[in-house]
This record gives C-alpha cells, structure tokens and sequence, in this order.
C-alpha cells in the first residue's frame, strides 16, 4: 500500500532529548473515521509523539503525512489549520476566561480575528458573532455545559473542565482530533460519558488518535491499538490481538 | 483656573498612553520599555509637519500614527518570535536608539535644543488658543483613542490576546497565529501613543528629546500597572492619580532638583508595593490572583 | 595605528563589559530572574566609593573593600526581602521583573538625591593615570590593570565554577533546579551566593569604570543594558562566550566610533544585540 493512501501517517520519527531517545523510528499509519489508541507505561513517548505531530516539538528524523501532504515541518497553527487538532493531558484551559469563551476561542478564521474588522464593525461581523454564539452553545449543551457558559474555567470542577477541552477542541473544526488522556482522573460515570462522545463523533466524521492509560477505555472504543514502549512500537493490532499479546503483558505487569 | 484645565489635558493625554500600552501588556503581556519613543514619533511628527508644511494639526495625526506604526513593526517583527524577556530588552534598546536620533540628528530633531513655541491647532479658522478650549479638543480626541481601542478590547481579536496573554501554547492549538497577534496588537498599541505625542506637542508648545526618555517609558508602565492591567477605566484611573498626585507636592516646597527624582522613587517604590501587594492593579481586570 | 588604538580601547572598554556581563549573568542563570535592580547595585558601588574616598577621606583600598561589601549586601538583600517573599506568593517571573524595575528606579533616584547628577570620579594616584606608549598604543597603567583585573576574574569564574563544590553547585543550579533540590543542595544558599558573587562584579565594574571615566546617573541604565546584551550574546549560562561578548561589544563599539559619529555608540551595542536576537538567539559559543 502506497504512503499516499493511508489518511495520516508517521514515517521513521525519531525524536531525541539530550542524548536520550524520546521517539524511536516510530511508524504507523491510520484510515480516515477510525479511533486509534496509542497505548504505553509512563514514559513511553506517548504525549511526545503527540507534540511531534502537533508540532509543538521539532522531531529530528522522519515525515508525517495528512492526507498525502507532508505536514512534517508545519508551525502547530497551521497544522490546526490544515485540521488536525489536540488536547492537553494538563487541559490548558483558559482559566481566566469563561467556558463560554475558552470555546469561541477554538473557531477558526472569523473576521472579528482582524483588527480592522474589529473596530469597523459592521453587520458582516455582527452576524458572524450571533452565528459563533450559537456554535459555542450547540458545543457546551454536547458537554452538557450550557448552564455554566459564563463561569469561570478556575471555577468549574475537573471533569466539567476535561469536557469543556473536549468542546473547545471540536469548535476548531478539526477532522482529525488528538485526545490527550481524554478519561484519565475522571470517577466512572463519567468516564462513560466521555467515551460516548468519542464514539459519537466517529459518527460525526471524525477520525480520532487517542492517548489513553485506562485499558478498559482503550479496549471498549478503539479501532487499533498501538503499544509503545521507551519509545518504541513494540506491538499494533486489534483490542483483541492486543489483549493476548505476550510483550505488552510482559511489559505492563512484569518488569 | 485655567492651571486645572492644564492638568486635565495632561491628564487626558496620559490615559491615551496608559490604554494603548495596557493593549499591550494588560491585554497581550508584552512589557514594551519603548512607548516613550513612539509618543516621541507623533510629537516630533505632528511638529514639524505644522511648523516646516503648515499642515493641519488633524491631518499630521494620522501621519505621525503611520510612521509609529512602520517603526514598530521593524521592531516587533523580529523580536516577537523570540522570548519574554529577550523581547523587553530589543524594546528598551529601541527606546534608547530612538532617543539617540532624537538627540543627535539636529538637522531634523533640533537635537537637544527641540522646539519651542508649537502653535496650537487651528481647525476650520478656529484657534484653540485657550487652555480651556483645548481641552474640548483633547477631549475629543481621548474619546476617540480610548473608543477604539476599548473596541479591540471586546472583540474576538481582544479575546485571543487575552487567551496569548495566558498561554501561547494553547492558543497556537487553536490555530492561533500567536506571532501576527503579538505584532499587530504591538503596531497597534504603539500607534495610538503616537496621537498622545501630537497633542502633547501642540498643547505644551515645547518638545525636546528629554521628554521622551527611557524613564518616561517606565513611568507610563507604572501608571497602567498601578491602574490596573487589562482594565480601560484603570488605566485612566491611573493617568489620573499619577499626574495629578504629585502635582500635590509642589505644594511641599521641595526643590525641583529633588521633587523630580523623589517622583520617580514614589512610582518605583508604588511597583514594587503593587507588584508584591496587588499586581492586578487598582481595578482589577477579574477576582484577585493570589490571595 | 588608529585601527590599533581603536582595538586597544575597545578591549579597556570590553574589560568592564565583560564583568558587567558575567556579574548579570552569573545572577540571570542561577536564578533565571531578570534582575533589573543589577544596574542599581552597580551604581552603588561606585558611588559609595566615591563618598568613602572623596568626603569621608577614606584610604582609597578601604573604601574599595567597603563598598564591594555593600555592594554584596545590597544583591542579597534585594533575593532576600524582595525576590524570595515574591517567589513565595507565587508571582510570575514579569511581575518579579517589574519589581526589579520599580526597585531599580528606587535606588537610582535615592543615589540622583544624595550625589546629584554631575559625573563623579574616583580619584586614583596621578601615575597610574599617566598615558604611556606600547608600541605606539596610548594606554594609561590604570586601564592596563582593568584589563588584567578582568581577565584574571574571568579565569577565577571558571575555575570556580567548574572545580569548587560551591561553583558546580551553582551550575547545577543553571541546568536543573529540581534535581539539584533532590540531591540535597539547598537552591536558597545557592541563590544569595550567586547574588552575592553577582553583585561583588558589578561592584568592581563599578569601581573601575568610576576610576577610569566617572559614574553619573545614567551609568546604571547603560551598564544593565550592555550586561544584559553581553548575556544574550554569549548565551546564557556560557561564562566564556559572555566574556567573549563583553569584549566584542567594546571593540565593536569603539571600530564603530571610526565610521559612526560618537554620539550613536549605544546604538552599536543594540544593533549588534538585534542582530544576534535575529539570527543566532541561543548565543555566541555552543555551551559546553
């Protein structure tokens, strides 16, 4: 199968820190409306691999490919842009700004972003702004966070703030969507919530690349699963390939 | 009297100062050491428009606002992509180099010597001669400076600033060009000190180099974070008590060769309390930070 | 021969640069705060010395000694009441740095109300200011001695930083602040000490700057500007390349006077600092 028809790709990254191998050769590809979990124990290279392809880190050899075009050596504004979007494992709310504008916030490319636009106003502009609102408000009733649209994020409770991430990345946009640990330190109901809205928006069209330490998570909703390992790839397959994988037990339980 | 109406215009022409700079480091958090010097551009601009072109005081505004505005573009192009703090210094080394033109290229500047006796505005036959029909003139004019940029402030272009001001990380991930925000809210601030520099010039009637020194940056610093950042009604809170408090000292009898340096020890020392204190300023932009 | 001369009074001049760079540098890699108030210690120095010596009639090496302890006081004073409670309400490192800054205009106007706004100059014995020829180069035995003090600091840093307990611990300071808490170097010593030796360069600087030209009131902003531009330069946490810089400003300041008029010196500095910013932001050298 030829690199150009896989949706996304990673070719050969490699990524060091130092003297230290963070990302090792790392390869794997994923197809368009699928959810991928990168799996791995602590310091496995995980979140990097999720700066790398972000583009918040330069990685040292290796291409990333986006439906069939290198995004390698983007700045991460313009991989949002070409639509590919994350969130943070720490979140990165705006804590100072309400729930309601750490949403706007996620648009993309609307006038009001232009000075000029800003301060000439003009109907264009207004009707942009009542058509954003509306967006913002369809997002926080889909994290159930419509009542608490002008509290504070350093207000809101930990699992309101880990959906507001989640809304507030899916205001970009974006087709492919990076989660960052998107179930970790939530108590059970609402793991179940979250991965719910995951599921629902492969529906949607999305394609989803999860980081995830909950293996029943990981199990439950994942299309592919790929294993790391101190940077790298030691097993991919199905959650049930996976599951009877000798070395990812090994790697999991023993050592 | 006619001393109030002297301050209010002072008074006036610093909050158009203190807002334009919080539009950079209330709203954006970049400290520029350099406002001085783009207040400097419009003075020097709108005064040797009226006095070598006989130009209209209106229309040397916009022109002063323009080479401000390509001045401090060079400057922030470069030095926006760097960090915090390398980008303090360029701006404190700009001030510095705009200082050194003021004061050394005599054939355009006067050099140290400046200009004296700035005729004041004359619009549509009308002289505002008058400290007092001045001030309506200011008044305007601050309306308008302080209109615009509260504009910015509320809209989406502010709103990004702000989420850049906390974290450029995040905001990068929202597909947020943070550079060309940085660089426009930088242009734009610096601008619109600018237009404070043409109304001092014509209501003082005098300039010269040492109006617009490295110190003056650092007061104007002082009055937005003393006012509050990120707040517009704080920044003139603050022109208004920093102009007009040590007004209060001449009535102390100080020798002005003292009276100028313990001015500037009250701001320094008023930082370093504010900084440790309050940092959030007078009026606070949201609920205190640290308790 | 000018060429020669012009080389030769930049590197008297890159002399005080460099220590001013080490002294800001030592302090910002350390502490990895902008310590604005650096330029108000510097100043300090060398007006205390001046008052020592010239109203108090104190032996000249004295208040040398006198006011370098000033001097150090005054750095870990600043980290003690200032910089450490700041830390410790958990402010962010502009607000530390606006500090600094109120501070530093604090001190400096207290020192424009006690010794006004003339030059000062700390006299030194007539023969060590005579000029004498080498080789046809004007230099005076003062400025050779700056040079040899500054060289030889120099070398007294890096032995100190890479062979004695105390200097490595500040390195380790520089490059991870966390493991160096784990290995059980307490930061907040190693914090005064880089103070404390911070402070005691700017104060020399000070003292032969104010030998060999005088201090006014404008030294502070311009010493601080051209540390912090020696720092940038040579990289932060590179000893010898912000020496290294040092130098090169003050030849480079002193090649640009040939061409550019005098007025336009601090311009150098700034355009060369841009320059860097631009095109070389981690440094001169490749830290070692």
């Amino acid at each position: 199968m030829q690199a150009a028809d896989h949706y996304f790709q990673l070719i050969g990254v490699h990524k060091n820190f130092g003297g230290l191998s963070a990302v090792r050769n790392l390869s794997f590809h994923m197809e368009q409306g699928e959810i991928t979990s990168l799996i791995g124990p602590n310091g496995a290279g995980k979140t990097t691999v999720f700066n790398l392809i972000s583009g918040q880190l330069p990685l040292d050899r290796g291409e990333i490919l986006f439906k069939g075009k290198n995004i390698t050596r983007l700045s991460p504004h313009k991989i949002v842009n070409r639509g590919i979007a994350r969130t943070f494992q720490d979140l990165r709310l705006f804590q100072k700004l309400t729930a309601l504008q750490n949403v706007l916030m996620g648009l993309q490319h609307r006038k009001g972003e232009q000075v000029l636009h800003a301060l000439l106003g003009g109907r264009t502009l207004t009707g942009e702004e009542r058509a954003d609102l509306q967006k913002a408000h369809e997002l926080l009733r889909l994290a159930e966070l419509e009542a608490k649209s002008d509290e504070l994020v350093e207000n809101l409770s930990y699992g309101e703030q880990k959906l507001l991430s989640l809304a507030r990345v899916l205001a970009t946009d974006a087709e492919l969507l990076m989660l960052d640990e998107p179930a970790s330190g939530l108590p059970l109901g609402e793991v179940e919530r979250m991965l719910q809205l995951i599921q629902d928006l492969v529906k949607q069209g999305k394609t989803i690349l999860v980081v995830e330490h909950n293996m029943e998570a990981v199990m439950g909703i994942s299309d592919w699963i790929i294993v790391l390992n101190f940077g790298e790839q030691i097993a991919s397959g199905t959650p049930a390939e996976i599951q009877k994988n000798q070395e990812v037990i090994r790697v999991y339980l023993g050592i | 009297m006619d001393y109030i109406f002297y301050i209010l215009i002072l008074v006036e022409i610093y909050v158009i100062v203190a807002v334009s700079l919080n539009l950079l480091m209330g709203f954006t958090g970049l400290i520029s050491m350099a406002h001085a010097g783009f207040m400097a551009i419009g003075a020097y601009t709108t005064t040797l428009l009226i006095t070598s072109l006989g130009m209209n005081f209106l229309l040397t505004i916009p022109l002063g606002v323009a080479i401000a505005g390509m001045v401090s573009a060079l400057l922030a192009l470069p030095s926006l992509r760097v960090k915090g703090e390398h980008y303090i210094i360029a701006s404190f080394g700009l001030q510095i180099i705009l200082y050194n033109i003021l004061l050394n290229w005599v054939s355009l500047t006067n050099g140290p010597y400046g200009f004296s006796g700035i005729p004041r505005p004359q619009i549509f036959g009308y002289k505002f001669a008058t400290y007092r029909s001045y001030l309506i003139l200011a008044s305007l004019v601050t309306c308008v400076c302080v209109f615009l940029i509260w504009r910015i402030t509320r809209s989406r272009f502010g709103l990004i600033l702000k989420g850049i001001r906390e974290d450029e990380v995040a905001a990068s991930s929202l597909g947020k060009n943070v550079n060309r925000f940085k660089v426009v809210a930088f242009v734009v601030g610096s601008s619109i000190a600018a237009v404070a520099g043409s109304l001092y010039a014509t209501a003082i009637s005098f300039i010269d180099p040492f109006c617009f020194t490295i110190h003056d940056s650092i007061f104007m610093l002082a009055i937005v974070i003393i006012g509050g950042t990120g707040n517009i009604f704080g920044s003139a809170l603050g022109a208004l008590l920093l102009i007009s408090l040590p007004e209060l000292l001449k009535f102390f009898q100080v020798a002005e060769t003292v009276a100028a340096p313990l001015r500037q020890m009250i701001y320094g020392a008023l930082l370093v309390i504010f900084m440790r204190f309050r940092p959030q300023g007078l009026l606070p932009e949201y609920r205190a930070r640290r308790g | 021969m000018l060429f020669l001369q012009l080389i030769a009074n930049g590197i008297i001049a890159g002399s005080v640069y460099a220590l001013l760079g080490l002294g800001f540098g030592i302090i910002y890699s350390a502490t990895r705060t902008f310590h604005f108030a650096h330029g108000a210690v510097y100043s300090m120095a060398g007006y205390l010395a001046f008052q020592f010596h010239v109203f108090w009639q104190i032996p000249l090496a004295v208040s040398i000694v006198l006011s370098l302890l000033a001097a150090i006081l005054l750095g870990m004073a600043i980290e003690g009441l200032i910089y450490r409670p700041l830390r410790g309400v958990g402010a962010s490192s502009m607000e530390i740095l606006l500090s600094s800054l109120g501070l530093f205009i604090l001190l400096q106007n207290f020192m424009i109300i006690l010794w006004r706004s003339d030059p000062r100059v700390l006299p030194v014995a007539e023969t060590i200011r005579k000029g004498i020829s080498l080789g046809g180069i004007w230099v005076t035995s003062l400025q050779l001695i700056i040079i040899a003090i500054s060289f030889g600091l120099w070398g007294v840093l890096l032995i100190f930083t890479q062979r004695t307990k105390m200097g490595k611990a500040i390195r380790a300071l520089e490059s991870d602040p966390e493991m160096t808490e784990m290995v059980g170097i307490d930061p907040a010593h190693i914090r005064f000490l880089a103070y404390g030796i911070g402070s005691a360069l700017a104060g020399i600087s000070a003292i032969l700057a104010t030998m060999d030209m005088g201090i006014d009131p404008n030294s502070g902003i311009m010493a601080l500007l051209i540390a912090v531009i020696a720092v940038l330069v040579g990289g932060i946490g590179n000893y010898s390349g912000t020496a290294l810089a040092g130098f090169l400003l003050g030849i480079a300041e002193n090649m640009g006077i040939w061409k550019i008029p005098s007025e336009w010196k601090s311009s150098i500095a700034f355009g060369i600092l841009v320059i860097f910013i631009l095109f070389r932001p981690t440094g001169l050298l490749k830290k070692t």
